[in-house]
């Protein structure tokens, strides 16, 4: 297979983008469209600063990688210890040796002092699935830590697979609340203890980072939650990747079948207003159902008057 | 014929590596395959005797 831009040999084939690349032109088209993607959804402004949760994984070191290079001193990595015996701790090492190798301001919340206990604790006393404690505390802590480092951003690793994913998982869930605040830059509310969250890496395969982090010889983990086998995520996960194998794209259209619907439904003006008769909230004067009953009683009123 | 996958022999009846993941039942939405230190694409010959590294797409949790 020959590389889509130079005929040289390739070394990655994407079939959802109908393209193959060299080493050499994948990485520039792997940066390429980070990078648009980052400016056409203005994800980071001038006067960001922005905070990157880092877990050692390839997604959040890869993101903090291009962010540091692209926004020299508005960068800072954050990494939250949920404390999972004999997987967390070998992967704060990679951080550490990664932010110091370039000189990135770093900080470590956990779990445990933050919190009170860490997951392992909290697995122990409760029967839920991990991830759903996990996330809910990780989400907490991420975003008053970059509130504490005075960040105006938060950058976290979604990449492409992630987000159809987490689309697929609030449909099957009926996680509609969560389903609305997707997206490039998530978060529907303006407000200034809530850090809104980016994801500079959402038009990118996992598969496109894997191969990103192998040729450029990052450190990679080759530790696994222990806790992933219980995630409905790995569930759909393997589901959407048996299906993307025979049809090719299938993730991408996902995520831009959400993209074509948010972006009608987020320009979409409900204006609330209150019935005049009922005082309930409605779209117009008066709702819906005192129209109706209106017109039954009136139909009711009218049939007395015949018989009479 | 024979092929080390991850440093395992296994005797395999394909030699194009697209029909080698399917007879082994690796899905390549999941796996980068490396030979001699380089990733290599679905479309590629497999020799007797090549020893291939399967780099898992998923990591962390």
């Amino acid at each position: 297979m020959k590389c889509s831009i130079c005929k040289e040999k390739a070394v990655i084939e994407l079939n959802y983008l109908k393209k193959a690349f060299c080493k050499e032109h994948f990485i520039d088209s792997f940066e390429e469209r980070v990078k648009k993607h980052v400016e056409k959804n203005k994800l980071v402004d001038k006067n960001d600063k922005i905070v990157v949760g880092v877990s050692g994984g390839k997604d959040s070191l890869t993101m903090l990688y291009l962010l540091n290079k692209w926004y020299p001193g508005q960068v800072s990595a954050l990494t939250v210890d949920e404390g999972i015996k004999n997987y967390r701790e070998h992967t704060i090492k990679i951080v550490e040796k990664f932010v110091k190798e370039w000189g990135i301001n770093y900080k470590k919340l956990s779990f445990k002092e933050g919190i009170g206990f860490s997951l392992d604790e909290i697995c122990k006393k409760l029967e839920g699935i991990p991830c759903s404690y996990c996330g809910v505390f990780r989400r907490y802590l991420l975003n008053k830590g970059a509130r504490e480092m005075k960040a105006t951003k938060i950058a976290i690793g979604h990449n492409l697979d992630d987000e159809a994913q987490s689309i697929m998982m609030n449909l099957f869930q009926h996680g509609l609340q969560r389903f609305v605040r997707m997206g490039p830059l998530s978060g529907v509310v303006d407000n200034e203890k809530f850090i809104r969250r980016i994801k500079p890496l959402r038009e990118i395969t996992e598969k496109e980072t894997r191969a990103y982090f192998f040729i450029k010889k990052f450190p990679h983990d080759i530790w696994e939650c222990p806790y992933m086998q219980f995630a409905f995520r790995h569930n759909i996960r393997k589901m959407l990747n048996d299906y993307e194998k025979d049809n090719s794209g299938t993730k991408a259209n996902i995520v831009k079948s959400y993209d074509s619907f948010i972006k009608k439904f987020k320009k979409t003006k409900y204006n609330i207003v209150f019935c005049e008769k009922c005082k309930e909230p409605t779209s117009s004067n008066i709702c819906r159902a005192c129209i109706i009953k209106e017109e039954f009683y009136e139909r009711t009123r009218n049939k007395g008057k015949t018989k009479n | 014929m024979e092929i080390l996958i991850q440093g395992k022999k296994r005797k395999v009846k394909n030699s194009v590596l697209s029909e080698i993941m399917n007879e082994i039942n690796v899905n390549p939405e999941e796996f980068l395959v490396v030979r001699d230190n380089e990733l290599i694409t679905s479309d590629t010959k497999i020799n007797n005797g090549d020893s291939l590294e399967l780099l898992s797409i998923v990591s962390g949790g």
